[in-house]
């Protein structure tokens, strides 16, 4: 999707955030099959899920909200502060 | 001598208990402690706690689904079971040793299965049982991304016009010593079912015990204080040397990634699947990371619980087959 910008062109696409959720609604979708009967709702739920935060991630990249690739130079937008900073990874020291 | 054999391979269950409970006590400790929502000493004495009180929360399907749903019952003797807690012991031994993942979860159950077929080959592996573990292996740290990034984005939305922080974290806090403790209560429930499973299996196997029974009380309480120990000696060791390695979080995402590994915790005791806590903490807190980058979500850490998927079933299995090679030429 592109939006005309001046002389420039802006390219939005969808964000990292966006394909990996895509790609966990895949994961979980491809468990469908291989899930015991009375379980492949859980599949099913957490391929939903997946797919609903990827359908949101994407509508907001693409709207403006989200990554953009300029094809001529602009400056970079600010990155914004978060109030969570991530969390440590798990497991303690051995 | 078959007396002093069951008692002998009962303690080493239990002893596979407190070490996972040992191993495991970082993941049910490092979150609140990194708040500062508890002292480590008090961190320590809650999550034993309620790994030991869970036996009053959850019944045993988990101990039923190892005991009867991997590998058909007949084929449970005390040697079986003694190679697949001696394979999965030495497979995490051996993981530890040269740092790679593992779960000790999927440890024990590649365990049991590579000891059986080596007694009886692999018609002794019930299909259906190991299709629900394998699926839940991918599935729980899945679930519990999706539910610690959604529990966070929910929150953040509801609360995202209150502009008192500090009151706000003060009332997350609170909620954290009620998601650290339902995180351990899922711990206990599910990992110390594990053990329960194989014992129960064994007193079906030295015919202490019918092939229909449940877990006995005796049985319940002894892998519950086996995991409440050892929780409480591996927290008390890492407490002395976690410091300031923990990355300050705070309180609003702990709760998150704890309040969805606890419900992922739940819903799989109730279920009856054994699933490994640590890698749906794993998840849990990666999802919470990734509401705010994807580079929040660090690929060594996915990577290590992808590489555990794999290894570590075989890895037991294989060690298992090994050390019951001895009994099958014994006879």
């Amino acid at each position: 999707m592109q939006t005309r910008i001046g002389r420039g062109v802006l390219r939005r696409r969808m964000g990292r955030q966006a394909l990996f959720f895509m790609a966990t609604a895949l994961l979980c979708a491809a468990l469908v099959p291989a899930a015991p009967a009375s379980f492949r709702w859980v599949a099913w739920a957490s391929a939903g899920l997946a797919a609903w935060w990827a359908v949101l991630f994407t509508l907001e990249d693409l709207l403006g909200g989200g990554p953009q690739e300029p094809v001529t130079s602009y400056p970079a937008p600010a990155e914004s502060e978060t109030p969570f900073p991530p969390p440590p990874p798990p497991g303690g020291p051995r | 001598m078959a007396l002093i054999a069951l008692v002998l391979v009962i303690a080493i269950a239990l002893s596979f208990d407190f070490f996972n409970g040992f191993h495991d006590a970082a993941n049910s400790i490092a979150t609140v402690v990194s708040t500062r929502v508890l002292s480590p000493r008090v961190a320590v004495a809650w999550a034993a706690f309620f790994n030991f009180v869970a036996f009053l929360v959850f019944r045993t399907k988990v101990a039923s689904t190892i005991a009867k749903d991997v590998v058909k019952p007949g084929v449970f003797t005390i040697a079986v079971v003694f190679a697949g807690l001696i394979g999965a012991i030495a497979w995490d031994v051996i993981t530890w040793y040269l740092g790679l993942p593992t779960s000790s979860s999927h440890a024990l159950i590649g365990g049991l299965a590579g000891a059986a077929v080596a007694k009886a080959g692999w018609g002794s592996l019930i299909g259906t049982g190991f299709q629900k573990i394998a699926v839940f292996i991918v599935l729980s740290p899945i679930i519990g991304l999706l539910l610690g990034f959604t529990v966070l984005l929910l929150v953040m939305w509801a609360f995202h016009r209150y502009h008192k922080v500090d009151r706000l974290n003060r009332g997350f806090r609170r909620l954290q010593l009620v998601s650290a403790a339902a995180f351990s209560l899922g711990h206990g429930g599910n990992d110390a079912q594990k053990t329960m499973g194989v014992i129960l299996a064994l007193l079906i196997a030295a015919r202490h015990l019918p092939a229909t029974a449940n877990v006995p009380l005796w049985v319940v309480l002894s892998a519950h204080t086996a995991i409440g120990l050892g929780t409480a000696f591996g927290g008390w060791r890492i407490v002395h040397t976690m410091g300031s390695r923990i990355t300050k979080l705070q309180p609003v995402s702990g709760m998150s990634a704890e309040a969805a590994a606890a419900a992922t915790l739940f819903f799989t005791a109730h279920a009856g699947i054994p699933v490994s806590t640590t890698h749906t903490i794993t998840g849990a807190i990666v999802g919470v990371g990734s509401t705010q980058r994807l580079s929040a979500v660090r690929s060594g850490v996915a990577g290590r619980v992808v590489w555990a998927w794999i290894l570590t079933i075989p890895g037991s299995f294989a060690v298992a087959w090994l050390v019951f090679q001895p009994f099958r030429l014994a006879g």
